[in-house]
């Protein structure tokens, strides 16, 4: 029993991957140019902020949580990091001040979620419009550009022929598939989405790991907002905006259950991996730009309707 | 005995912050404490607490409707096209408010069908929305101009302002919806016990779609007040405005458990709101840090009624 729903949650895990692969068979019959190394290197960068932001949703999600303002965190750790670095204050401070802004907000949706007990989207979405809000007030309305190279090198940089993005993006990667897989925190992660009573009862702490995983998802939100600003050369208010959504399509296009204790940090690779490149698409077809909330907003209610529905089945 | 006890005992804070609220700005700019003011606030109460009533309902039955803002949008926009298609006005509102309650029966049947997080369903329900309304006016607003708009939001009938003549109308047949029918019994019923629900033979899901369609239909509502108001149609206007409206439902007492709270605490959530706002601008801070001082303020606001129930719970339980 427990072995074919093992073997049904694996098979969860291929049928992205192939809808990956799918994709990528498609897009390459439509575009010749589609399976250049170039073209994917461009993909690949295309993909790292949103895969950054989403690595660290996965483990509230995983948890049966949502993180909501994590894209609102980003825009805030980069217009703060803009300011900072306007001023002249040294890049490594500055990258150190703007994860640590980044985590304590997190932290602070993690009490919120783990003291108080509040529902993670009534918390997180509140958060979003406070820490959007307080980026209003350092911006006044204004956008910050000419930021110094060593700075930009973060987002437009290369290592080899690497991007710098893409391998922050690798490496984030890696350590979330690593922490979510192989360390006991990761497992009390799957346990608590799972059965938070049962959770309670085998010892977790359940709040301390709640504020814990918040907290990362801010830490990876401030890294987003790092990478963004530097490649964009810029910081505004409304930088992230786009990523609000996509963030969650990409989470459960990865396999990685809304109800909790199921996927991955490596479901979510291929998730962004599969929104970007449908996004890219669209965009070479000439399909205007309006039209994408409307898709993304199909994808999520779909894929949630689809891993919701066969739940129930077993 | 007893019952007293507790009747007290659920007393929402917010009457409290509402007197302390106003008696500060008075005291920082006494101009705030004056009739026309006072009239002023009333009026801006009108769509928020439309809204709000929506969000109440949808909340009491321990659910959550994100799409406001996106159904907003929408509304106004599409009341807008179609009176440019040469629709005559009174059509044009009811096919309108027709759009917006059938984007949250959708919402609602995917929820209950489905059996999906409806935070979850109404998120990208306003993704969908708020994209249709992009699509439709490719990016910008949509304009008409009719005498409607003005009389709509400015005109009085006997000294009373029409939107608060409205919202009076329409909090009026919510509470006898909520409190003197069955559906309103039901609604109760979704938060407090759904299994008991079941057992007495009540089709939740009917309840549920019953629920997502009135509070589609509020948002319509309020998408007509403010495209008056702005005598035009805008895909971005109605964004934030779920946020308000959930803001004012959990500072007016009503809790995510048991179907507690109801529509009467959420006239005092959302005159809570509109008091900061109006204040904010009375003592005259600028409007880029009103939203960032509301927000902050609403989240304590949230986190002491939150911190207040959690410790009456635990006493309960002891």
């Amino acid at each position: 029993m427990s072995n074919s729903i093992e073997i049904k949650a694996r098979l969860k895990g291929l049928f992205s991957l192939f809808g990956l692969l799918a994709i990528v068979l498609v897009s390459s019959l439509v575009s010749d140019r589609f399976l250049k190394v170039s073209n994917i290197i461009t993909i690949l960068r295309q993909s790292s902020i949103l895969l950054i932001l989403s690595l660290g949703l996965t483990g509230v999600v995983l948890t049966g949580g949502i993180d909501l303002s994590v894209s609102a965190i980003a825009a805030f750790v980069g217009c703060t990091v803009a300011q900072l670095l306007i001023l002249g204050m040294p890049i490594p401070l500055v990258v150190l001040i703007g994860l640590t802004v980044g985590a304590a907000i997190g932290v602070f949706n993690g009490l919120l979620v783990g003291k108080l007990k509040m529902p993670p989207f009534v918390a997180t979405y509140g958060m979003m419009m406070v820490v959007n809000g307080f980026s209003l007030i350092m911006m006044q309305g204004s956008i910050i550009y000419g930021l110094p190279e060593s700075f930009t090198w973060f987002g437009v940089g290369y290592m080899g022929f690497m991007p710098i993005p893409v391998i922050l993006a690798f490496l984030t990667a890696v350590f979330f598939i690593v922490l979510f897989k192989k360390t006991t925190f990761g497992a009390e992660l799957y346990i608590l989405g799972s059965n938070e009573t049962a959770a309670k009862y085998s010892a977790i702490p359940v709040d301390k790991r709640l504020i814990t995983i918040y907290g990362i998802s801010g830490l990876t939100a401030g890294l987003a907002g790092l990478v963004l600003t530097a490649r964009l050369d810029a910081a505004e208010v409304a930088m992230s905006e786009a990523f609000g959504l996509q963030t969650v399509a990409a989470v459960v296009i990865g396999g990685t259950s809304l109800l909790g204790g199921e996927g991955g940090a490596f479901g979510t690779v291929i998730g962004a991996l599969i929104l970007t490149i449908v996004v890219n698409i669209m965009n070479l077809m000439g399909i205007s730009s309006f039209i994408q909330p409307i898709v993304i907003g199909f994808v999520i209610i779909t894929t949630v309707f689809i891993d919701v529905t066969t739940k129930k089945n077993r | 005995m007893k019952k007293k006890t507790i009747k007290f005992n659920n007393m929402p804070p917010v009457l409290w912050m509402l007197a302390v609220g106003i008696i500060v700005i008075t005291v920082i700019a006494p101009s705030f404490f004056a009739i026309n003011n006072f009239k002023n606030i009333l009026i801006q109460v009108a769509p928020l607490l439309i809204i709000s009533i929506g969000s109440t309902m949808v909340i009491l039955s321990e659910e959550i409707d994100l799409s406001f803002g996106g159904v907003i949008s929408l509304s106004t926009v599409l009341w807008i096209t179609f009176l440019n298609l040469g629709i005559p006005m009174f059509l044009a509102i009811l096919l309108t408010l027709l759009a917006a309650a059938v984007v949250g029966a959708i919402s609602g049947i995917i929820i209950s069908k489905g059996g999906i997080p409806s935070f979850i369903v109404t998120l990208g329900m306003a993704s969908i929305t708020s994209g249709i309304a992009l699509v439709i006016t490719q990016g910008s607003s949509v304009y008409f101009s009719h005498k409607f708009f003005y009389i709509f939001v400015n005109g009085e009938i006997l000294f009373f302002p029409i939107p608060l003549i409205l919202v009076s109308i329409i909090f009026g047949i919510s509470w006898l919806l909520l409190y003197r029918t069955r559906f309103g019994a039901q609604i109760f019923g979704l938060g407090g016990n759904r299994d008991a629900l079941s057992l007495g033979g009540i089709d939740k899901s009917k309840s549920i779609i019953g629920v997502f369609s009135y509070s589609g239909l509020m948002a319509g509502i309020t998408g007509l007040i403010i495209a008056s108001k702005i005598e035009s149609g805008n895909p971005t206007t109605g964004a934030g405005w779920e946020f308000d409206a959930i803001a004012a439902t959990l500072i007016g007492g009503t809790s995510f458990t048991e179907g507690q709270g109801g529509i009467g605490g959420t006239i005092l959530g959302v005159l809570l709101l509109i008091v900061l706002r109006n204040g904010l601008n009375v003592i005259g801070v600028p409007p880029m840090y009103q939203s960032g001082l509301i927000g902050s303020m609403v989240l304590l606001a949230i986190i002491i009624d939150v911190y207040v129930s959690n410790y009456k719970s635990e006493r309960v339980k002891v």
